[in-house]
């Protein structure tokens, strides 16, 4: 790398640092609930109760072993983890961001000070935009993978496009995926270009990737030994493969594509001859995820979560696109690179992240913290959001959806009704929640006044609804009553209380 | 081909890096003094009315943003005709909601407005259709 990009890189990372530092205050207390997932099972594993959401069950909840066990860390230490994380999650959004950037000059050979300053375009999107940004306060694993899958890609595509003395790449590709288990997707995306393109032979990809397959292998042994299957239960709670989600995922595309529209711009490496290549590499890869993606009918998280985990790949590539236009002595196209770069910067640059935004996440936390004090500490919970109000009560729990319950994981989708808001958390059994619970707390069913009846509680997931028709019916029968839990001042939140015989 | 930094160069790069991790440390330093409200029970609390969690299928503050652009149109409006469509537009949203007493009143000022106008009593026996929801919200926070 020569001296001008070292010092667009210096600048690139000190702006990050100071957005990332300005947007601190803004930002934090967003731990997002499925972060608090992380939290209890972290907790868990740091105590010697192993890494599961309910201690004695075996059920893998997290989708990503490396950040919960990352998350370990500092549990065991006493460190509070929502400080841990948060700590973690802007460590590894600023280093996803310099990485972008440095992947960008290297594949832009960002020579003047023009094409240094261009191929910091993508990398500089990704630090005024604080969708992106919001996630390393999530307490999820986001900006981690987002980190991990950029590295990964970048050494396979060194490896097996560029022909470049890489290091470990599989070791890099088998971390990658133990961060987040789709991006077997990417590895085989850019395998398969490098097939088409001869410019790795079968043989190769085997001996980079054999060592790191032998190990993922064995992880899958080990994970099937303990937890009883070799894939998370929220890959089971998730999964779905049918038209109607296809829909839905098709318009979850479209709706990213209409969120970041610098996106399809990527598409202009494959016509620079000299990123056509690693263009081509990284478009299928991504291309194979965000099938993926739509198979799921997309994702019920914020902002697109789930394609933050490949933005900065794609920024990288839009780096290096603006590097190698800006490189052409062409008036013209330096003014219309300019112009371009400077829109899409303002409006990454537009704050979307609301004041009061994942309010319900923080009332469900002091929620759990008042159902602690108000039940003895072997009442069951049955919850339809399980993180927060697990994590704070420390209550045994029933996952009405399933993302850490194998029995409700595992049950039919519901066809009746498939919507975007339900997306991964559409599976359910009233019956088996009313079975086990003692406690049933009604999704984000909070309000500053009492709730007199059944009625008042309106439809939270599909399957929300259908628990409270069951609901109904058991406290129609006597079994369950209707309590409010005031969980601050002037507070309540409705519960379903199994009446004690 | 590398290109080697003049020494002057050089020692701004260590600057800027120098200056990076001393923001970064700030920022931590910023993190660690952060009151998280979810675990002061001292902290102020502003609850929302969410026994009308979900209407339709948007989130929670999709529903509220097509409430307030509702609000806004009616108080907006310059003629007692246009206003008195636009609060039995939020009558009906309400009723849909379930929030039948925000409902009742913006109706009975509907009504109040336009008693006799057939349009804005069709509103008020109906739901509204997507179209009048003004869907494509912007993405929001539930």
């Amino acid at each position: 790398m020569n001296a001008t990009s070292k010092l667009a890189l210096a600048c690139l990372a000190l702006a990050t640092a100071v957005v990332v530092a300005y947007r601190v205050p803004s930002l934090a207390d967003h731990i997002q609930d499925d972060g608090f997932i992380y939290f209890r099972i972290a907790e868990n594993a740091a105590r010697g109760l192993g890494p599961v959401f309910n201690p004695g069950e075996r059920v893998d909840a997290a989708t990503s072993p490396v950040w919960m066990w990352l998350l370990a860390v500092p549990a065991r230490l006493g460190v509070s983890l929502d400080v841990a994380a948060s700590l973690l999650g802007i460590v590894a959004a600023f280093a996803a961001i310099l990485l972008c950037a440095f992947w960008a000059l290297e594949l832009g050979a960002a020579a003047s000070a023009a094409a240094s300053a261009a191929a910091l375009l993508g990398a500089l999107l990704l630090a005024v935009d604080d969708r992106f940004l919001t996630y390393a306060f999530s307490g999820m694993e986001t900006p981690l993978c987002a980190l991990a899958w950029l590295w990964g890609v970048r050494a396979l595509v060194r490896a097996w496009i560029q022909r470049l003395p890489t290091r470990g790449a599989g070791w890099w590709a088998l971390l990658a995926a133990l961060v987040r288990p789709e991006f077997v997707l990417l590895v085989v995306g850019v395998g398969l270009v490098a097939m088409v393109r001869r410019s790795a032979r079968p043989v190769d990809l085997m001996r980079t990737l054999l060592p790191a397959l032998v190990v993922g292998v064995a992880y899958l042994a080990a994970h099937t030994a303990y937890f009883g299957s070799p894939v998370p239960n929220t890959w089971y709670a998730k999964k779905a493969s049918d038209w109607a989600h296809a829909r839905i995922g098709l318009s979850y595309v479209a709706g990213f594509v209409r969120g970041y529209p610098w996106v399809p711009l990527i598409l202009a490496a494959v016509f620079i001859r000299s990123l056509r290549a690693v263009g081509f590499a990284v478009l299928v890869a991504l291309l194979l995820f965000v099938a993926h993606v739509v198979r799921l009918g997309g994702d019920h998280f914020e902002f697109h979560r789930v394609f933050l985990h490949v933005l900065p790949l794609a920024a990288a590539l839009l780096g290096a696109s603006a590097a190698r236009v800006a490189a052409a002595p062409v008036v013209w196209r330096g003014v219309a690179l300019s112009a371009v770069g400077l829109a899409v910067v303002v409006h990454a640059g537009k704050p979307r992240v609301q004041p009061r935004a994942f309010e319900w996440v923080r009332h469900a936390a002091r929620l759990g913290a008042t159902l602690a004090q108000t039940y003895p500490a072997d009442t069951r919970l049955g919850l339809f959001a399980v993180g927060a109000t697990g994590y704070t009560s420390g209550l045994p729990v029933v996952d009405a959806l399933g993302i850490a319950d194998p029995y409700v994981a595992r049950r039919d989708l519901s066809h009746e009704h498939v919507c975007h808001l339900d997306i991964g958390h559409e599976r359910g059994d009233p019956q088996y929640v009313l079975e086990r619970a003692d406690v049933v707390v009604f999704f984000a069913a909070y309000a500053p006044v009492r709730f007199e009846s059944l009625d008042e509680i309106r439809d939270g997931f599909y399957s929300h609804k259908k628990f409270v028709a069951a609901a109904k019916e058991a406290v129609a029968n006597g079994a369950f009553v209707l309590r409010n839990i005031e969980f601050g001042p002037g507070a309540y939140w409705a519960v379903l209380e199994r009446r004690s015989s | 081909m590398t290109i080697h930094a003049s020494p002057r160069r050089l020692t701004l790069i260590r600057a800027l890096w120098l200056a990076t991790f001393v923001v970064l440390a700030a920022a931590g330093w910023r993190l660690a003094r952060i009151e998280w409200t979810y675990r002061s029970p001292s902290a102020p609390l502003r609850i929302e009315d969410r026994r009308e969690h979900r209407f339709r299928d948007l989130t929670w503050s999709q529903a509220e943003a097509v409430l307030n652009r509702l609000l806004r149109q009616a108080y907006a409006a310059r003629e007692p005709r246009e206003r008195a469509l636009a609060l039995a537009r939020v009558a009906s949203l309400q009723r849909e909601r379930g929030l039948d007493a925000a409902a009742n009143a913006a109706a009975r000022e509907a009504l109040q407005l336009s008693r006799n106008d057939p349009e804005v009593r069709a509103i008020l026996t109906r739901t509204l259709r997507s179209e009048e929801l003004g869907l494509r919200a912007a993405e929001g926070q539930r």
